[in-house]
């Protein structure tokens, strides 16, 4: 593990995303702690202001400081982010285990969902869940696991097919261990290694697509901030102010790159061979 | 059956059912829908009567099994429905903006070929050079920023700041160079992140091809650098820059909605968008299936355009088996 | 063959007291120690030695397509009397392809699989023929592979590579080879890669192609059986140095160098040929990295005595024409 951070550290590009990989975590998980104002108080004599001492990056078309809305938005991000990202490594690895270990007809099914779920483009996938079933937090997190299936699970069950005749799996099965035990002692941490980098890679295709969800309206919803509501609501009072989307634009950027760098570097720390062409 | 055929007919045979399963898959999610689509669509004021009729004319009535297969021979009729607001047959309303939303998707992806393949050789060509490192900065950039992000940030700049071009909307019909015009910065905000990554891919299966043995015979033989990248490595590294074009065409229609609403220009995501707000379902359905249809069908193409940049993939009979 | 004549001309090729290290994660490896070689005019030399001998880094050297992790090169490679190690990449491109051509050990690698034959073969004859249409390359190269005995030429150069068998490949590289009519061709293990039958067919192609061709070959094998078919003059590499040298003819009959008998007597008493034989001297190929100074072959060699690990023995003139560096030949 130290080993690693120190590799990523190592690299130039990976020390970058370290640090604003730990930046944005600073500004998710302390948003209640650093934030200046309550994100939602409003201030109507006060708005469109510029960065000044007291709002940091201005006010926004309700008087709202956006500094602290902003900080609130990490905090929605890293929120969809990780649950997504969770469920999705979860069921997508026992659907790419259960596949390897099915039967054939089974798993040619398993692929074929992948397959069909991955001739959505994601965006627009959830794009029509959304439009059908309305908005909401735990939509979004449902819905962009859903589209990241495939990835875990073709990947985790072209580790287990790699691994599944290994000798020293053969030897446990000849001793009269339980395919469930195998599974979980031998195969879970085996392939944990390219899962992880995974998901660290998808870290920012998630971010992005609840900021397009969140900035097309139909992602979280109000009155909770989110950097792709922040920016619409910039978008629509382009006229008046700028700070808004600039700021919106340049946190989700900034976040973006910073965890594609740090996935990058995590990946040719961890498994250099893994390419990721999706 | 050489294997070069077998892998096109699975590959048929998988987009078939791709397609088959995407269908029953939209079908499905109208049945999650919250409430009575019919009461949805004609709103809180009507009467029982007439959202009873509406149930009736649109088969809401019949069970679950009926309606799917009735949905799947509409599909296949390329009957779309009918539009409860305008009236109008929903294909028509997709067949006027799909033009455009193709004409955008394709401009990027050419744009994102013209820059990012100079780029991606030029750095396999000096690697570690300044050159190649300041395009790496900028690839890995281009490939974070969130392509709406980049719409906003070309808006602000072209059309708030400089006014320099004029933005918004697809242009006069017949006017060509407005077209044209009005194409730039919505294809610019989509290429953008293509740049990055066909320059970086690029860059990777060139510096992977240049050690093969076959381009140090090509060297062995003094055929000159610029012939040797440009010539033979570009064919061999073009082979896995094409496989991801497949999905960036996907990734394309995706980002065009952000285009289309950002850019205000007319297109299928903007129709889609537009459909949402009006909780307009089976315009959002027929748009949706559109563009999975679109996606599917261009990997298809990609996929046997292999046959052409690598003649392996052909099938063996024209120059005969010679072994 | 017809070496008379030619004997009081410069010599085509010289190397001189080449060395050259790589650098690698262990350390520096020493690949090529001090060797010497003289390739005269109108003759065919082969180079003998086991995988990890030099042999095919020398061939390298002298077409300078090098690694890039070479720490050191120095010495003389004289083509002509031209130092090709003081060309500049342009000069060098210019006799790559014109004065010097090679034929590669694997030919099922060695051509681009997504080109197809004619593009190929026409494009390496454009250096040394640059004025010439394409369609004149064209016809030079189907009568190439008529001559080098590919059936059917014209329908055949339209062919993938992927289209031929590994001997039709082979013959694709010689045809090149011979396409641009070079003054000195080295082959390098042209038929390594290829199973027995073939490899027959191939050494037999290259016999018959010795008579009509004007330059020198440098042919790298490690089958003595090989070589003493096809060469006039052999040259006995190990772990990066030359440790015997002398006509094909001499060297069969009397070997002086320990290494030369055991890899003869090896070739003898096993008829499959190639490196499981040579693995049957007992000891292994010296580690590159940290060599003694003291001879090369001393820790495998059955007679080494403790002289011949104090230095490095020089390579002696033992008969006119016949060298080995070893104190007790």
């Amino acid at each position: 593990m130290r080993g690693v951070i120190a590799q990523i550290w190592g690299r130039s590009t990976g020390r970058l995303g370290l640090i604003l990989v730990v930046l944005i975590l600073i500004m998710g998980l302390g948003a209640q702690v650093i934030s200046p104002y309550d994100p939602n108080e409003l201030d109507i004599l006060n708005r469109f202001s510029d960065p000044t001492w007291i709002h940091p990056m201005g006010t926004d078309h309700l008087g709202r400081d956006l500094f602290s809305r902003m900080l609130y938005g990490t905090q929605t991000a890293l929120l969809v982010a990780v649950s997504t990202i969770i469920v999705s490594l979860v069921v997508g690895t026992l659907m790419g285990i259960g596949a390897a270990y099915a039967p054939r007809e089974v798993e040619r099914a398993i692929l074929i969902l992948f397959d069909i779920i991955s001739s959505f483009p994601s965006l627009v996938f959830a794009l029509a869940v959304v439009a059908l079933l309305g908005p909401g937090l735990g939509k979004v997190v449902l819905i962009v696991s859903i589209t990241l299936l495939p990835h875990f699970g073709r990947v985790a069950r072209a580790q287990v097919l790699s691994l599944k005749n290994a000798p020293f799996l053969e030897a446990e099965r000849v001793l009269g261990a339980s395919r469930a035990r195998l599974v979980l002692v031998h195969i879970v941490p085996n392939i944990m290694g390219p899962l992880v980098v995974l998901a660290s890679m998808d870290i920012p295709v998630v971010i992005t697509i609840e900021a397009g969800l969140s900035f097309l309206g139909v992602g979280v919803p109000p009155p909770l901030a989110s950097w792709g509501t922040l920016l619409n609501d910039g978008y629509a009072n382009l006229t008046e102010t700028i700070w808004p989307v600039a700021f919106a634009g340049l946190m989700l950027t900034l976040a973006t790159l910073g965890f594609t760098l740090f996935g990058e570097a995590l990946r040719d720390a961890i498994d250099p061979k893994l390419k990721t062409d999706r | 059956m050489p294997a070069s055929l077998r892998f096109l007919a699975n590959r048929l045979l998988t987009t078939i059912l791709v397609i088959v399963g995407a269908v029953a898959l939209l079908f499905c999610l109208t049945l999650l829908v919250p409430g009575n689509p019919a009461d949805v669509l004609l709103g809180p004021r009507a009467t029982p009567e007439a959202v009873a009729a509406f149930s009736k004319q649109m088969g809401l009535d019949l069970p679950v099994w009926r309606r799917l297969a009735i949905f799947f021979g509409n599909v296949l009729q390329g009957n779309l429905g009918t539009d409860v607001i305008s009236g109008r047959p929903i294909l028509t309303m997709v067949m006027e903006v799909l033009p455009f939303t193709v004409t955008l998707t394709f401009a990027s992806i050419g744009l994102a070929i013209l820059v990012g393949l100079p780029l991606g050789a030029y750095a396999a060509t000096h690697p570690d050079s300044i050159g190649d490192r300041i395009g790496a900065v900028f690839s890995v950039s281009f490939i974070a920023m969130p392509n709406f992000v980049v719409a906003i940030f070309l808006l602000l700049i072209f059309s708030i700041w400089l006014d320099w071009l004029p933005v918004l909307g697809a242009g006069e019909p017949g006017n060509y160079l407005d077209q044209l015009v009005r194409l730039i910065l919505p294809s610019v905000s989509l290429a953008l992140g293509w740049v990055g990554y066909i320059a970086r891919l690029v860059r990777s299966s060139l510096l992977e091809v240049m050690g093969e043995p076959y381009i140090r015979t090509a060297r062995a033989y003094g055929v000159s650098d610029t012939k040797i990248i440009y010539k033979y490595a570009l064919k061999n590294a073009a082979i896995p820059t094409v496989a991801i074009l497949g999905l960036g065409i996907g990734r394309l229609l995706g980002g065009a909605i952000f285009a289309e609403i950002i850019f205000a220009r007319p297109g299928i995501g903007k129709l889609v968008y537009d459909a949402i707000l009006t909780r307009n379902y089976p315009v959002v359905q027929a748009g949706v299936l559109v563009v999975v249809l679109l996606f599917v069908l261009t990997n298809l193409l990609v996929d046997m355009s292999y046959g052409w940049l690598d003649p392996r993939m052909r099938q063996s009979a024209r120059a005969g088996g010679g072994h | 063959m017809n070496g008379g004549g030619t004997m009081t001309t410069s010599p085509l090729l010289e190397v001189r007291n080449l060395d050259l290290d790589y650098a690698t994660a262990r350390g520096t490896a020493q690949v090529l120690r001090q060797v010497n070689l003289t390739i005269p005019r109108n003759r065919i030399v082969g180079v003998v030695g086991e995988s990890g001998s030099g042999k095919s880094t020398l061939a390298s050297v002298i077409m300078r397509l090098l690694p890039p992790n070479l720490s050191r090169l120095s010495g003389e490679v004289r083509l002509d009397g031209t130092d090709l190690l003081g060309l500049d990449p342009a000069g060098m491109a210019r006799v790559r392809g014109n004065k010097v051509a090679m034929i590669f050990q694997d030919p099922m690698t060695a051509l681009n699989p997504v080109f197809t034959i004619e593009t190929q073969m026409v494009d390496i004859q454009r250096g040394k023929f640059p004025g010439r249409s394409k369609r004149e390359l064209r016809d030079r190269a189907l009568e190439m592979m008529a001559k080098v005995g590919i059936p059917d030429p014209v329908r055949r150069i339209a062919a993938y590579p992927h289209q031929f068998s590994g001997g039709m490949r082979q013959r694709i590289m010689i045809a090149m080879a011979l396409l641009v009519e070079p003054d000195l061709l080295i082959a390098d293990e042209p038929t390594t890669a290829l199973d027995v039958t073939i490899e027959a067919q191939i050494i037999r192609l290259l016999e018959q192609i010795r008579e009509n061709f004007s330059g020198s070959i440098l042919f790298i094998s490690h089958s003595l059986g090989v070589i003493s078919t096809l060469c006039d003059e052999v040259v006995v590499m190990y772990a990066g140095s030359v440790v015997e040298q002398a006509s094909s003819r001499d060297l069969f009959l009397s070997p002086r160098h320990p290494y030369t008998r055991a890899l003869l007597s090896c070739e003898i008493s096993e008829e499959d040929g190639g490196d499981t034989a040579l693995r049957s001297i007992p000891g292994n190929v010296p580690d590159l990295f940290d060599l003694e100074p003291a001879c090369i072959f001393a820790a495998r060699c059955g007679q080494a005595e403790p002289r011949c690990r104090q230095a490095v023995p020089p390579l002696r003139e033992l008969a006119p024409g016949h060298r080995a560096a070893c104190v007790l030949a």
